[in-house]
């Protein structure tokens, strides 16, 4: 019966194949963030620009930025282009991103993060709270499961400018940890 | 599924005599939801043999896990999903066309919209291996269209990951995710078929791949001529809850063999009908727009040469090129389908079944792959 393993076959196939991603450590971590030069990178998702301008603003409020440079990532849905990230890398000391609220756009999100940290940038990656499984298992799957996101609350794409302000609030104190390696 | 991925396992594993193969696979949450066939050993290996031997050969990765696809894996979900071998060049190419870096897998596969791939096949190959893409060809009751769709999506979920909630993250989900290759149905088309439109010869075989939600049926008994048919399809096509509305991208039109007689005997191209129906959709801005009620909208997903007046014509898709059209279903019916696309973030890749099949000059295609 092929329903059934017979005796002389006690063995099944595993129809999910290997995976190969050798495990790559983080950026260095600076020991502090005056001074450095913060990019911004906007997925150009609904909302991303206005949270990312809020908590850019709110950050230079705290931290005594060189410099700020804006980037746009034109398709949230696919990971930005190397050449926007080699940019990034020769113009940014460390970097912030948005946003993770769907889930092709978290993905892309942490890849480009990953990217950014490969290259020694530390990335600080905003997603929402329903897609923190997911980012897990991105990060695991493409071999930087150390990378911590900044988590906010899910929606983003259609808040008010109150609750704009609110998940900028959340996004801060989270970003300043992940870019100094500290909790 | 974290510990799967991180250990990266694979290969065989022991089980004791008398085990039930079919609960097995449902246990380890290798299915689709439905019995799979049990993988036995010759059921592999003469489908590895059906894909040119070698079962270490790696035939790409998937994602989002970035699984290993080798031929002896490919087998093994080809199996599970109940293909026989003379179906092996077709599922390979359609998953060659899906790990096309044009394709964007990883957001197809990712996404909370609904999109699932589609697979349309031309050329030959369709008919030898006994694909439908006549009555109900998008329905059950074709083995090649239904376990050629049902592989891809056993790869797709088991090794690329996508398994939901996790790796997929779709709202709603959609039935094309369980199966979705359909062929063109070239012999009863009057027009010729999608791949020599697209510069390939009648005798090479290709396979079409696109992210797309189910199709949308355009119902039009009461027009007689090109111009009230294809209204119709525009109608479906101009609402603005589609992605394609707000995300621009691409889409395709399943048209139906009574309203493309009806239409070619008028003199009509598959020119002048993509062309038409680009000219004739899409939505005014103040719609994209919501008149701006819930704060200024410019829309960054739409291209910039947009206009954004209250009244501005927002296509569906940039270019009647985006229009991706087939001739498709049975004799009866006047009856035609919308299939929108999942957005600008997808391109629909067109591959070769055979190695060594030629693909057209131009500037799309680079390397036997053609990203149109």
């Amino acid at each position: 019966m092929l329903q059934n393993v017979d005796d002389s076959r006690a063995f099944v196939f595993d129809p999910r194949g290997r995976v190969e991603s050798a495990e790559a450590p983080l950026a260095p971590r600076p020991g502090t963030l005056d001074g450095l030069r913060l990019g911004v990178l906007d997925n150009s998702k609904w909302n991303a620009n206005k949270l990312l301008r809020g908590a850019a603003a709110a950050l230079g409020a705290e931290i005594g930025f060189a410099e700020v440079h804006y980037y746009v990532q034109h398709s949230f849905s696919k990971d930005a282009d190397p050449a926007l990230i080699a940019r990034i890398v020769t113009e940014c000391d460390i970097v912030l991103t948005a946003i993770g609220d769907c889930g092709s756009c978290c993905s892309c999100c942490v890849r480009d993060s990953v990217a950014l940290e490969r290259l020694g940038v530390p990335a600080a990656c905003i997603i929402t709270t329903e897609f923190v499984e997911e980012t897990g298992l991105t990060r695991a799957a493409i071999g930087m499961p150390g990378l911590r996101p900044v988590v906010i609350d899910h929606p983003v794409s259609s808040i008010t400018a109150e609750e704009v302000a609110a998940r900028v609030a959340q996004i801060t104190g989270q970003a300043q940890a992940v870019w100094l390696g500290r909790g | 599924m974290a510990a799967d991925i991180a250990a990266g396992l694979a290969g065989h594993h022991a089980v004791a005599p008398g085990t039930d193969l079919t609960e097995y696979y449902f246990e380890r949450g290798w299915t689709d939801g439905l019995p799979v066939v049990p993988p036995t050993p010759e059921k592999v290996a003469a489908f590895v043999d059906a894909l040119g031997g070698d079962p270490d050969l790696l035939e790409g990765k998937v994602a989002p896990r970035w699984g290993l696809l080798t031929r002896e894996i490919l087998a093994v979900n080809a199996v599970m999903a109940g293909c026989l071998p003379a179906h092996a060049p077709v599922l390979r190419a359609a998953l060659a066309a899906l790990m096309d870096p044009a394709f964007n897998l990883n957001g197809v596969q990712a996404t909370t919209h609904m999109a699932a791939p589609l697979v349309i096949v031309n050329g030959p190959i369709a008919r030898e291996i006994g694909m439908n893409g006549g009555a109900n060809a998008f329905g059950p009751g074709n083995r090649a269209n239904a376990t050629i769709g049902r592989a891809i999506r056993l790869v797709l979920l088991n090794v690329g990951g996508a398994h939901p909630p996790d790796l997929d993250k779709c709202t709603l989900g959609n039935p094309a995710k369980y199966s979705y290759a359909v062929c063109e149905n070239e012999a009863q088309s009057p027009f010729a078929p999608h791949h020599v439109e697209h510069g390939w010869k009648p005798e090479d075989s290709t396979v079409f791949a696109m992210a797309a939600e189910a199709p949308h049926s355009v119902t039009d008994h009461q027009c007689n001529d090109p111009e009230g048919i294809l209204d119709t399809i525009c109608s479906a096509m101009s609402t603005i809850a589609s992605n394609n509305a707000v995300l621009s991208g691409h889409c395709a039109v399943a048209l139906g063999l009574e309203h493309a007689r009806t239409i070619a005997r008028h003199g009509w191209t598959r020119h002048d009908i993509r062309h038409y129906l680009w000219m004739h959709s899409g939505n005014a801005f103040r719609l994209i727009s919501r008149d701006h009620r819930y704060g200024r909208v410019y829309n960054r997903n739409l291209p910039k040469w947009y206009g954004r007046d209250p009244d501005s014509r927002i296509p569906i898709v940039p270019s009647p090129d985006n229009i991706h059209l087939f001739v498709l279903g049975g004799d009866a019916g006047r009856f035609s389908a919308f299939i929108p696309g999942w957005g600008h973030m997808n391109t629909p890749v067109v591959k070769p079944v055979f190695a060594g099949t030629a693909a057209p000059a131009g500037p799309d295609c680079a390397g036997g792959v053609c990203a149109i």
